[in-house]
């Protein structure tokens, strides 16, 4: 019963001081406002990533050239170890492979008449688009005959085209690599996404032209692998290390001189970068929402003083030390309470009118709202805690004489 | 003796003087007296209403309140005692703002634990004649209504001693006359009434006078 007495007493004098309650509330809204943006970025974020890397497939391997940690002083010839001998030998002795391509990649110049744009171009072979789920959108990607007769045909990705301002009415047109001309054969389809999970902003053409003509390359970038439906991927995994060490006279594995990455690789990779960013993004609004507890506790100390009269009175009439306590903090835990749930609100709000106006995507997890919202009544109890104890503390005569 | 004090002595400092506030009062009041306090102006009145509402504790002396020292208890304790054993009726009223007259009423019931507030501070508030004013909130009401408010209040835990610094100081003959009377048929009941007052008439009403000069009992 005090209990409800104390609530209805405190939610009367907000609503009787609605300027000067918002105010003191603002910090904390803003706060738990910012965290749930932030968190929702971060999710998105997360979210996205996930999605264009599951879009590549589960079955997919890359296998990389690494420096070994042996070696000492690292040399960039360290990394020209991957041949296209590595991987023929992957596709007759390994189980279980769906597709292997080798891939030759460099970055080059491409010009269309009077237009520019630097590009990656992929030298792969004609199982790529199945190995990493690509789709060709117009005309057609390149043929096995013309990857062995090193034809110079080029299929671009969605963003090179569009650059070049090519479209599907362009097809057979010729283009400049690096002053070579190629013909255009095939766009392939928009997949989104950035930075290196984006294929958009590439170029394929076959690994035989890559390598001898356009890069001079006697080795390889990377070699991708599809595993085949249902195969055991970890068994696969140590397939290829073991010819590959073979190959490569590898006997210690601490020496290898290559790594085979899967999904999950990529996928943690990927998440390790967008849990730092949330983590960063939450902490420095979560920052706000400290400071919003201090807003509150200037309000609470002024209304202490303001109630002096009225802490004499409630003495009098028999309320203890920490009844007085009680009736402080948990009006300090409504005001932060309801500029927690505010806050909520308008993070909901804000980060909904993000996804929808620009290109950053947001998730707003329920977990995050309750994250947010616990730690705003925390910082309510926090700050509201001095003000209430002092208020308890107070001694009852002077409190009633008080003017 | 239901109030019983020993000698109370309380000092306060202002700047190089000392002044002292009660100067070694010694009283004695029985169970169903009303008394009144009287004396000029600081000559410790209040100062002893105080101590004797424990609200205040002496610089030295003893308060037997019912038989107990009630000198040195706790701060807690002594809220227990204010809550349970204790009315209070000020001059300036002293209700709470933002609170209807039954809220108010109510408080010392809760700080008591009690149920059934409600019920029992209709009652109260219709023994002192404000059946229909009980949602009104006391800056809504006129002096002698909020009055009644209180000494309401001051009921409603059912204590042995009310406590009046200047009840009607703030109110015209007439309502200070009604809250008289309605303090009267309390003492009729049988509880004991302590009232500061610098009324004569008043005084006269009361069974007995304490007159109070600088910090003594004179008489
Ligand atoms: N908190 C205090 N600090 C300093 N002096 C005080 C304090 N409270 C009371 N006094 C002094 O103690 C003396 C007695 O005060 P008290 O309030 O008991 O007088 P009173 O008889 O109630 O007077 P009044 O009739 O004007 O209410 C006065 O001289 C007053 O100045
Ligand atoms: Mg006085």
């Amino acid at each position: 019963m005090l209990f409800l007495t104390i609530i209805k007493v405190a939610l009367k004098s907000l609503v009787a001081n609605k300027l000067r309650s918002f105010l003191a509330m603002l910090g904390i809204i803003i706060g738990v406002g910012s965290v749930i943006v932030m968190l929702s970025i971060g999710a998105g974020a997360q979210k996205d990533i996930m999605n264009r890397i599951s879009m590549m497939g589960t079955n997919l391997l890359s296998i990389r050239p690494m420096q070994s940690s042996q070696r000492g002083v690292s040399t960039g010839s360290s990394r020209q170890n991957l041949t296209l001998e590595d991987a023929e030998a992957i596709v007759e002795r390994v189980d279980s492979i769906a597709a292997v391509s080798p891939v030759a990649s460099n970055n080059a110049q491409l010009k269309y008449f009077n237009k520019n744009t630097r590009a990656s171009v992929i030298g792969c072979a004609v199982t790529y688009p199945y190995i990493g789920n690509f789709e060709v959108e117009h005309g057609r990607f390149f043929r096995e005959s013309e990857e062995e007769s090193m034809a110079r045909v080029v299929v671009l990705g969605s963003e090179t085209a569009s650059e070049l301002g090519i479209s599907g009415k362009q097809l057979g047109e010729r283009i400049q690599i690096r002053g070579i001309s190629f013909e255009v054969v095939g766009i392939m389809k928009e997949k989104g996404g950035a930075g290196r999970f984006s294929q958009d902003d590439s170029a394929l053409v076959p690994y035989t032209v890559a390598m001898r003509i356009l890069f001079g390359m006697d080795y390889l970038s990377n070699i991708d692998v599809r595993a085949a439906d249902g195969a055991d991927l970890t068994e696969v995994e140590t397939d290829i290390a073991t010819l590959l060490r073979s190959r490569h006279k590898i006997i210690n594995p601490e020496n290898d001189d290559f790594r085979v990455f899967n999904q999950a690789d990529i996928i943690q990779t990927a998440t390790e970068v967008t849990d730092t960013f949330t983590m960063l993004l939450g902490g420095i609004a979560a920052i706000s929402l400290l400071v919003g507890g201090i807003g509150i506790m200037n309000i609470m100390l002024v209304t202490v003083t303001e109630r002096t009269k009225e802490i004499g009175i409630r003495k009098a009439i028999g309320a203890r030390d920490r009844d007085i306590l009680n009736q402080f903090l948990i009006e300090s835990l409504i005001m932060s309470g309801v500029g927690g749930a505010l806050g909520a609100m308008a993070g909901i709000a804000t980060s909904e009118i993000i996804s929808r106006t620009s290109t950053f995507s947001t998730s707003v997890s329920p977990g995050s709202v309750a994250l947010a919202l616990a730690f705003s009544a925390a910082v309510g109890v926090f700050f509201g805690y001095y003000p209430a104890a002092r208020a308890a503390r107070l001694d009852p005569i002077d409190c009633l004489y008080y003017e | 003796m239901l109030i019983t004090t020993e000698n109370l002595v309380k000092k306060y400092m202002m700047g190089e003087s000392e002044i002292r506030a009660l100067d070694g009062v010694s009283v004695s009041i029985a169970e169903g007296e009303m008394t009144a306090v009287v004396g000029a102006s600081g000559s410790g009145k209040s100062t002893l209403m105080n101590m004797l509402g424990c609200l205040d504790k002496p610089d030295s002396g003893e308060y037997f309140l019912n038989g107990e020292n009630v000198s040195r208890l706790p701060k807690d304790r002594l809220a227990g005692i204010r809550n349970r054993y204790i009315g209070f009726i000020f001059q300036s009223f002293n209700l709470l703002p933002r609170m209807s007259a039954l809220e108010n009423v109510e408080l010392p019931m809760q700080y008591a634990g009690k149920r059934d507030a409600r019920g029992v501070a209709e009652r109260a508030l219709e023994t002192v004649g404000l059946a229909g004013r009980m949602r009104h909130e006391p800056g809504k009401m006129s002096g002698g209504e909020r009055q009644r408010v209180a000494v309401a209040r001051a009921l409603v835990n059912d204590p042995a001693l009310i406590l009046a610094d200047e009840p009607t100081g703030n109110l015209d003959s007439k309502t200070g006359d009604e809250i008289m009377a309605l303090l009267e048929s309390l003492n009729a009941q049988g509880r004991t009434i302590v009232i500061v007052t610098h009324d004569a008439d008043i005084a006269a009403r009361c069974g007995r006078s304490i007159r109070m000069k600088d910090g003594r009992v004179v008489s």
